[in-house]
């Protein structure tokens, strides 16, 4: 229990500042906050799943589960990108990215079957993810006047773009541990994917927090004159 | 390959690639902070070269009125002074036209003094001689001989508190509002109040017709209105035109907040 608290610590965080801000988010930031609520449902439909499993001591397999979750959290970072690109013109670059990602998942899934998790699916949503949001943050770093640590954008990117960044080694590794060295996926798989997870989602409660300080803040009075 | 192999290799690779990342964002910031720069310099090489076009625009708009001045007092002046010679000559010759001439020799004096005046109100060495409110009250007195509207002038008598080329381009901006309730107010009276203590500030209003400020001044023929603005933000001056159509006009010139703060 303690473990599964200490997983999803900043996870719960980010679910709770964005539920408290929801009302003043902007559609990007909501379809944000739509994929924390499905990762917060994903894990606890994930953790429902094993204990029952494990309750009528047949295999633990929820990777199918993860699947899923993969493919609705490619759309929903991937929608919130395009609602940013959209406005600059660079809306195409979503959708052909988008393309390679259903490619490589729906190679997998043929390959491997979908009880077998699609790791090199989240290795090419991974890449995908840092690109579009790096280019989100250089879009925004050359803006006049930006002023990084107030703006709910780049914590969002820096958030996202570490996670996503930060797994692509142990994930292209997967099945290789899986297979040989079972224990050591299994830890690695806590030290890595929960330690870079809790960093992301403490990134993506900052900028909710961030964007609800800047809405609710009043806007100062204006004088005309010639 | 062993356990530790796998932990370095994939430990190395996660490190490697977040450094990376720090990297990627560490080049934007510096980027978007050189792009700024840029920008605040282009900004500032725009300002300059405005506000240089402006300086050149006034002097030479202050040279020419100079020539005219001088022009007025030399060829026009000279030309009244003779009339009034011939005039003295003939009524030396023949003492019975003294009176048939007085009426003439009235309207000549007239003329000559309106000369004079407007002479002297586009002499930029005789303005900025004498200080700005004699320089109003110059103008004031000539607009009193036109008898174009009754014009009322109250001045708190303190120095003045601006430098000598902002109380050029405050007279030159009062001398285009009188312009302005010239041609376009349809004033019966107007009334103009020069205050230098605590702050310099100067008002001027009418009784016309009034107008729409947006209207006119996105109109092409707001230019006396634009040079006025133009002539403020130089003498670091704030300008403000407050008028409805059928409610008169008011101007008010004062001193920037900032620096009055």
């Amino acid at each position: 229990m303690l473990q599964a608290i200490l997983e999803s610590a900043f996870l719960l965080v980010a679910f709770g500042v964005g539920l408290y801000s929801y009302k003043t988010l902007n559609l990007l930031y909501k379809v944000i906050f739509y994929q924390v609520v499905i990762a917060v449902m994903v894990y606890v439909a994930s953790y429902a799943i094993t204990t029952y499993q494990r309750s009528l001591k047949i295999p633990e397999n929820n990777q199918w589960l993860f699947n899923v979750y993969v493919l609705l959290e490619a759309v929903l970072l991937m929608t919130a990108a395009w609602i940013f690109f959209r406005e600059r013109k660079l809306a195409w670059l979503i959708a052909v990215g988008f393309l390679i990602f259903l490619l490589a998942f729906l190679y997998q899934v043929y390959d491997s079957g979908f009880f077998q998790f699609v790791n090199y699916a989240l290795v090419t949503e991974g890449i995908l993810i840092v690109v579009f949001y790096l280019i989100i943050l250089y879009i925004r770093f050359t803006s006049p006047g930006y002023i990084w640590y107030r703006s709910p954008e780049f914590w969002l990117c820096i958030g996202v773009t570490i996670y996503f960044a930060g797994i692509v080694p142990f994930y292209s590794m997967l099945k290789y541990l899986y297979t040989h060295h079972q224990k050591l996926s299994g830890i690695l798989f806590h030290l890595i994917n929960d330690v870079l997870g809790n960093v992301r989602y403490l990134c993506i409660a900052l900028s909710f927090f961030l964007f609800f300080k800047q809405a609710s803040a009043p806007t100062p009075a204006q004088h005309e004159l010639v | 390959m062993s356990s530790s192999d796998i932990i370095l290799t994939i430990s190395f690779t996660t490190l490697l690639i977040l450094l990376l990342i720090a990297g990627v964002t560490i080049s934007f910031f510096i980027a978007g902070r050189q792009a700024t720069k840029q920008q605040m310099e282009l900004t500032n090489a725009k300002l300059s070269y405005e506000k240089e076009l402006r300086k050149v625009e006034t002097e030479v708009s202050e040279h020419l009125m100079q020539q005219f001045a001088h022009e007025l007092h030399d060829n026009i002046g000279h030309a009244l002074t003779c009339i009034r010679l011939e005039l003295e000559n003939k009524k030396l010759d023949d003492p019975t036209l003294v009176t048939l001439l007085a009426p003439i020799e009235t309207h000549l004096e007239d003329a000559s003094q309106q000369l004079r005046l407007l002479s002297r109100s586009f002499n930029t060495e005789y303005v900025t001689h004498i200080n700005l409110i004699e320089a109003i009250q110059l103008e004031v007195e000539r607009q009193r001989h036109l008898k174009k509207f009754a014009i009322q002038f109250e001045h708190d008598h303190n120095n003045p508190v601006l430098d000598k080329n902002q109380e050029l381009m405050v007279f030159r901006i009062f001398q285009e509002i009188i312009q302005n309730a010239i041609r376009h107010s349809k004033a019966k009276n107007l009334v103009v109040t020069l205050s230098n203590a605590p702050t310099f500030a100067l008002e001027v209003s009418d009784d016309g017709i009034g107008f729409s400020v947006d209207e006119t001044l996105n109109s092409p023929r707001a230019s006396g209105l634009k040079n006025m603005k133009k002539r403020a933000t130089m003498a670091d001056l704030h300008c403000e035109i407050i008028s409805t159509p059928g409610s008169g006009c008011q101007y008010k010139l004062k001193k920037n907040v900032a620096a009055v703060v």
